[in-house]
């Protein structure tokens, strides 16, 4: 075995067979004493021991050659990470520490993981990281090497300050051409290498995002809107595939799709009168699957332009025959329309006696910001008409028929709890064909108060039940706009 | 008119092959990029200097040694996609050693010299592989150039020289980024 010499020259030497050894394996160690290089120790028997750290341990002493004394040590299972292995020697009664082997023991290093790697356009570097794995216990070198497809392997940059990251700089790199790509990691006891990345790095670039240039509804009475967007700088020599995302501010989803790469794209659907947030994203597009998208542009908002409200209003309605002049007292009621009719912002609604009619003067009997309103109609009026408009112009109107009320209702009505503010109402579908349900309610106490907004209207036929929730009707307050 | 000479060359017959394919696209856009920081440079001489149009600076052409960098291989009429190839790799390198007068031109956009001179060294590469793998001959060039810089007989030359440098480079490129193209497209 070769030993090699680790402690002082002269009066004591240890020598150690390694000393950095794999964990748990056995160490070696010797110490040889000089009698006559030693002062104090000329005379006498020398009784060599061994200190591991601070703890005795026991080697078996021999005459060595020339009139030495040598110790050997056996340490079958050494589970220190970092020890200090003393030789000592009697002296006036005291352990005297003459010699001294340091010992380090470990793994080899654990081979690197996951490694990754971007490329920043603004200097063309490449940084890559990695995992390191488990601690091997030993000081190990790291270095990050590239290999063009024909040139031999380089380091490419080295690990600073024990992170598992570094810039390959752009003279070292080869664009536009496979290269490969490694982590090697050395210590005393072996080598450990990652996988291999084979990339060209422009195919994981990191891009800067676009940015949104302009937005406007095209044509002006379509549900289109076309934008127009810059690419980032230094990506502009790059085939781009380019992601639109935009939501309404009441949307939890985004709507995403793929545009082109012209720089210009036109999108349909949107609602009216809305303000939704637009935001794009590119990557290269001849790039590999490993391409990475830009992170999302800046948002960029935009509201949609009007249009007139479409569709027709839910709408109920109570009426008494007014004490004089034979008129009908009418409480008309109506729920505001979704965004998705309302076009815009509604700005009100207008109820009349007959309906509109170009030049014409209109018998309007309401104009409100409310979704309620009594008024009082001439006696055998059937029917009154109830629009809403907006800035772009006003709906057709609803036709709201005061029918007498005929027959029995339906039958079987209960309620069930639906959550602590919802009830769900159940009834029997009556004999006689149905056009549509209106469900009404109000707060059981000693004062009947007054909702206008405690009903709901059932437009599916075959319904037998219907859930009445909300903030408006349990347990009730008027809904103005 | 069709790149009749084309017939029969053995590039042509690649004209399917996925590697190949994957070779031009890459190095198209390469040349383009290369094509952007040529023209960033041009603009920057355009500023620092005012030579921003060649045909006001047609007299003063006619005292330069400018040399110039044959390609004719790469053009429509007598294309050789072998020839060509080796003729684009040869020009990089004789403007990669030109550059050197941009570089003493523009002391502050050293950087961006380099990198364009990176840029040219990695296409010049690239292309040197492919014809490797094609099992062509190719040069190998030493890494520093050779050539002896062009004089100029004052300062005001110099810097005419250096744009004239830019001008036949982009030609150059563009004469080089339509072969590639038309080898993408068969």
């Amino acid at each position: 075995m070769l030993f090699l010499p680790a402690g002082t020259l002269g009066c004591a030497s240890v020598a150690v067979g390694s000393p950095i050894v794999p964990l748990g394996s056995a160490v070696t160690a010797s110490c040889t004493i000089q009698r006559e290089l030693c002062r104090g120790l000329e005379q006498g028997k020398v009784q060599i021991s061994w200190m591991l750290d601070n703890k005795p341990v026991a080697g078996s002493q021999r005459q060595g050659p020339g009139g030495t004394e040598v110790s050997n040590l056996t340490l079958p299972r050494f589970n220190r990470t970092q020890a200090r292995l003393w030789c000592c020697v009697e002296w006036n009664g005291t352990k005297q520490r003459v010699g001294m082997a340091e010992i380090r023991a470990g793994y080899p290093p654990a081979k690197p993981l996951n490694l990754s790697c971007i490329l920043n356009l603004r200097d063309y570097g490449l940084m890559c990281q990695w995992e390191q794995g488990t601690d091997s216990h030993l000081p190990t070198s790291v270095a990050l090497k590239c290999a063009g497809s024909r040139a031999p392997a380089v380091t490419g940059c080295t690990p600073q300050g024990g992170h598992s990251h570094c810039t390959v700089p752009r003279p070292l790199l080869q664009l536009y051409r496979q290269m490969e790509i490694w982590v090697s990691a050395t210590n005393a006891l072996g080598t450990a290498e990652s996988e291999h990345l084979h990339i060209d790095p422009m195919d994981v670039a990191k891009l800067d995002p676009p940015t949104l240039q302009s937005i406007q509804s095209i044509p002006f009475q379509t549900d289109c809107i076309a934008l127009a967007w810059d690419v980032a700088r230094g990506t502009e020599h790059m085939e781009l595939q380019c992601e639109l995302r935009y939501r309404a501010p009441e949307d939890s989803a985004w709507v995403t799709g793929i545009t082109g790469r012209a720089g210009t794209a036109q999108r349909c659907g949107f609602l009216f009168g809305t303000q939704y947030r637009f935001q794009m994203r590119c990557r290269r597009s001849s790039a590999s699957a490993l391409a990475y998208w830009s992170e999302w542009s800046p948002g960029r908002n935009y509201t949609t332009h009007e249009k007139a409200p479409t569709g027709t209003l839910d709408a109920w309605w109570g009426a008494q025959p007014a004490g004089t002049g034979g008129r009908l007292e009418v409480q008309l009621r109506w729920k505001a329309p979704r965004q998705r009719e309302a076009n815009g912002r509604v700005l009100g609604y207008r109820v009349t006696l007959s309906p509109r009619r170009r030049g014409r003067d209109l018998t309007t009997v309401c104009n409100t910001t409310h979704t309620h309103c009594n008024f009082s109609a001439p006696a055998g009026t059937r029917r009154v008409y109830l629009s809403a408009y907006n800035a772009a112009g006003e709906s057709a109107p609803t036709e709201v028929i005061l029918l007498e009320r005929k027959g029995q209702p339906p039958a079987g009505l209960r309620a069930v709890p639906a959550g602590e503010r919802s009830l769900w109402v159940h009834w029997e579908p009556p004999l006689a064909p149905v056009v549509a349900y209106v469900l009404e309610w109000q707060r059981v106490t000693a004062e009947p108060g007054h909702c206008s907004s405690c009903w709901q209207m059932e437009r599916d036929r075959e319904a037998t039940a219907a859930l009445i929730q909300g903030e408006q009707g349990l347990p009730g307050h008027s809904d103005p706009l | 008119a069709p790149w009749r000479t084309l017939h029969g060359a053995p590039l042509a017959e690649l004209s399917g092959d996925q590697d190949f394919q994957l070779f031009l696209q890459r190095n198209l856009e390469f040349t383009r990029k290369i094509l952007g920081d040529v023209a960033a440079l041009q603009r920057v001489v355009c500023d620092t200097f005012q030579l921003c149009k060649e045909d006001e600076l047609q007299l003063v052409r006619q005292d330069l040694d400018i040399a110039q960098v044959p390609l004719e291989q790469c053009h429509r009429r007598t294309f050789q996609p072998e020839t060509c190839f080796s003729q684009i790799r040869a020009g990089l390198h004789a403007y990669h050693g030109s550059l050197a007068t941009i570089q003493n031109l523009l002391p502050g956009h050293a950087g961006l010299v380099e990198t364009l001179q990176l840029d040219m060294a990695n296409l010049s590469s690239n292309i040197q592989q492919q014809m490797e793998d094609l099992g062509l001959a190719t040069v190998t060039y030493p890494s520093e150039n050779q050539n002896p810089l062009p004089t100029f007989s004052s300062h005001f030359h110099h810097q005419v020289g250096g744009f004239f440098i830019l001008a036949n480079f982009q030609r150059f490129l563009e004469t080089a980024y339509r072969a590639l193209r038309h080898l993408a497209n068969l």
